[in-house]
């Protein structure tokens, strides 16, 4: 089984701020019982103190927010795309303000297990053509047959 | 044999992101000829794990504020591939200096 599951992509999301973008997507993981309840609390809790905004060498930012495997119940990554960009805290200075308009919400288990798909994420995002792409998705499933390509990978 | 290296990795769930990192540098350092270790923790457990163990130096993705007795090397390239040359450039200076 991949860690990309069409479910738990979503496409023109409104948000004002970013912790509307975390309960938008930390929702969808709850729904499909990805994590426990208490997840969208502490996704929200960890960007505040440790930011995740990456300011990638394409000229595009991304969130990447995730918490302690304790609050996730199996491993998963959640797309988002913006309708328009969202200010994040960068993970590198804390202090920056970064314009994203694509979260990678990471719902991780056993992050020992799970290298392959953290590899997998940071190829990724170094995949300019693939980023650009998504980000100008409409569908989920646009955004699903790029994604799946790079992440589904067998795990050991 | 390959020298054995020690690194801290630093993020700040101290699971995930540390990981990537560590997952990065055990490629390339290796592929320096280097036998790499590295442990994952938060920015507040560096305190305690550099107690209990020696590390060469730390590779964090969050500002640290601390003063430690080992170079910190800011390793937040590694997830965006934006500067992960001059990341092993800064880290084999900082062995070479080790005598490693």
């Amino acid at each position: 089984m991949g860690v990309i599951h069409k479910e738990l992509i979503k496409t023109g999301i409104d948000a004002k701020n970013f912790k509307e973008v975390l309960i938008e997507m930390a929702g969808l993981l709850r729904k499909y019982d990805y994590v426990k309840e208490s997840f969208t609390d502490a996704v929200i809790e960890r960007e505040k103190i440790y930011p995740t905004g990456l300011n990638l060498p394409i000229g595009i930012n991304i969130a990447i927010p995730h918490t302690d495997a304790c609050h996730v119940n199996k491993t998963a990554i959640a797309i988002g795309v913006l309708k328009s960009p969202v200010q994040f805290k960068s993970m590198a200075t804390k202090i920056d303000d970064l314009d994203v308009s694509l979260v990678v919400m990471l719902a991780i288990k056993e992050s020992k297990k799970q290298v392959e798909t953290l590899k997998r994420a940071m190829e990724f995002f170094q995949e300019e053509e693939a980023i650009k792409k998504i980000i100008n998705s409409k569908t989920t499933q646009e955004v699903y047959d790029i994604a799946s390509k790079f992440f589904d990978v067998k795990e050991v | 044999m390959s020298t054995r290296i020690d690194i801290l990795a630093v993020c700040g769930a101290g699971v995930v992101s540390s990981s990537m990192v560590s997952q990065k540098l055990k490629s390339k350092l290796s592929a320096k000829g280097y036998d790499v270790h590295t442990v994952e923790t938060n920015p507040g457990g560096v305190g305690e794990t550099l107690a209990s163990q020696k590390f060469d130096f730390i590779a964090s993705v969050t500002p640290l504020d601390g003063e430690y007795p080992i170079p910190k090397l800011n390793a937040v390239g590694f997830l965006t591939g934006f500067g992960e040359d001059e990341f092993i450039e800064e880290a084999l200076k900082v062995l070479k200096d080790e005598g490693k």
